[in-house]
């Protein structure tokens, strides 16, 4: 069969977004320390940056310190018996908001792969075809359902539903019923068109699934996935063996 | 024809958007009350049982079909995996299993298809007690890198626990999670009659 021919593809293999994701989280379960979470952080910001993903590293800085600020805060308050549970409260919030930023960058970056290259992708690592159709819906339609909620809220703005925090809270029964049942009804819809287009497209036929761009496991792919091993068992070398 | 017991590629599609919206209501119910530990602990688990109640019940009437029970849980427990709770993903894989097991020609019976949801809603009630077993040696090592001394920074652990791990704070948010989801059908089988259905949705 001949190659597919088409538009350059992405640089980085969605597989390797894959294999990111997870050393995250297991870099986040198996590092405790403060230096060390900070190494873990700088880790992905370059990984953002080596893949052409510079755009979003200030917007992950600023995140960064802001939780960096909260966890600060939140340890002060601990020190005082009157405002330790909210010092509980916010401690907690920004170490594991800190932690969840590393896989949850990965993850955006995978949710911005083409869903044809993700596809073939998955069916390269030999899963199934509904689990590669399950990835791709899932990581699109979070971003939709946001849409869909704001279109919805909009226009039962104009019908006097949910305007402002008081009149929300006062008619709270009356502005979950007619928010959350037009959402309800606009996601079957969505649905339906979406299974649509997969039909069209022929992804209920069995066979080889492949990509309009090329999907390559390159010497890249390889370096980044390499290094992210390392950087893990070398920060977990190093705050085991007490250096961090 | 022959109606299949399995989801068709239709179906599945609406199970994974609905799960992704049951999932994101679940996540942005917890944010006004990120900041009290009891509520979270106490309400905002049965809150969001209460109003994905209501995607639940139109859910199963849609797809009354095997996979359905399994992929709601599984798709919510990515949430977690991605947030470095692997623990809480593999139970809420196991609840998905337990609850096809349930649901095995049980779709029809009122009482029997509101028990997946309750046990859903229930065990994410436990998510942030495994959570914080699991991420316990991080919060730990932060207490005392950012300035508290190891005692202190136990202490207040310990506090946390003794709290969260109380056989009355277990009972009361187990409780109060099973009765608000179990409102939450209640209120979806009302929906379903009132909008659902006059839409032409089922």
């Amino acid at each position: 069969m001949m190659e597919p021919t088409g538009p350059k593809g992405t640089t980085v293999d969605p597989r390797t977004w894959m294999i990111l994701c997870f050393t995250g989280i297991a870099a986040i379960i198996g590092i405790h320390s403060e230096i060390g979470c900070l190494f873990l952080f700088v880790w992905c910001m370059l990984v953002h940056l080596f893949t052409g993903k510079a755009g979003k590293i200030m917007a992950y800085l600023i995140f960064y310190l802001a939780l960096s600020g909260i966890t600060w805060a939140g340890v002060g308050l601990l020190q005082n018996d009157a405002t330790m549970v909210l010092g509980i409260a916010l401690s907690n919030m920004g170490i594991l908001g800190r932690k969840a930023v590393i896989p949850l960058s990965f993850a955006s970056c995978l949710a911005k792969e083409p869903t044809g290259s993700l596809m073939a992708a998955l069916g390269r690592m030999r899963l199934p075809k509904a689990v590669g159709i399950a990835v791709a819906v899932m990581l699109r339609f979070f971003p939709t359902l946001g849409e869909e909620y704001r279109a919805i809220r909009n226009s039962q703005r104009f019908r006097g539903i949910g305007v402002g925090i008081l009149h929300t809270l006062t008619h709270l029964p009356s502005t979950i019923e007619y928010i959350l049942i037009p959402l309800a009804l606009r996601i079957t819809k969505v649905a339906e068109e979406l299974s649509a287009s997969m039909t069209v497209r022929g992804v209920r036929f069995s066979g080889k699934t492949i990509s309009y761009r090329p999907v390559r496991f390159t010497a890249k792919d390889g370096i980044l996935a390499l290094t992210a091993l390392s950087a893990l068992l070398l920060l977990l070398f190093l705050e085991r063996g007490g250096i961090l | 024809m022959k109606q299949s017991k399995f989801l068709n590629l239709k179906e599945f599609v609406l199970v994974l958007v609905l799960s992704c919206a049951i999932t994101a209501i679940g996540i942005v119910v917890a944010m006004p009350f990120a900041f009290s530990m009891q509520l979270l602990y106490f309400l905002v688990p049965g809150l969001a049982g209460l109003l994905n109640g209501i995607l639940y019940v139109l859910m199963i009437h849609k797809c009354p079909k095997i996979g359905t029970q399994l992929i709601m849980p599984l798709i919510y427990g990515l949430y977690f995996l991605f947030s470095g709770s692997v623990y809480v993903f593999v139970f809420f894989v196991i609840l998905g299993i337990v609850n096809e097991l349930i649901m095995l020609n049980g779709y029809g019976h009122k009482i029997r298809q509101a028990v997946p949801h309750v046990l859903m809603w229930v065990l994410n009630s436990m998510g942030s007690t495994l959570t914080l077993l699991l991420f316990r040696d991080s919060m730990v090592q932060t207490y005392m890198d950012m300035g508290m001394d190891a005692a202190s920074a136990d202490a207040a652990i310990a506090a946390v626990e003794g709290f969260w791990l109380a056989p009355q704070s277990i009972a009361l948010a187990l409780v109060s999670a099973a009765v608000l989801s179990i409102a939450g059908y209640a209120l979806g089988e009302k929906m379903l009659g009132k909008h659902f259905k006059p839409a032409g949705a089922v």
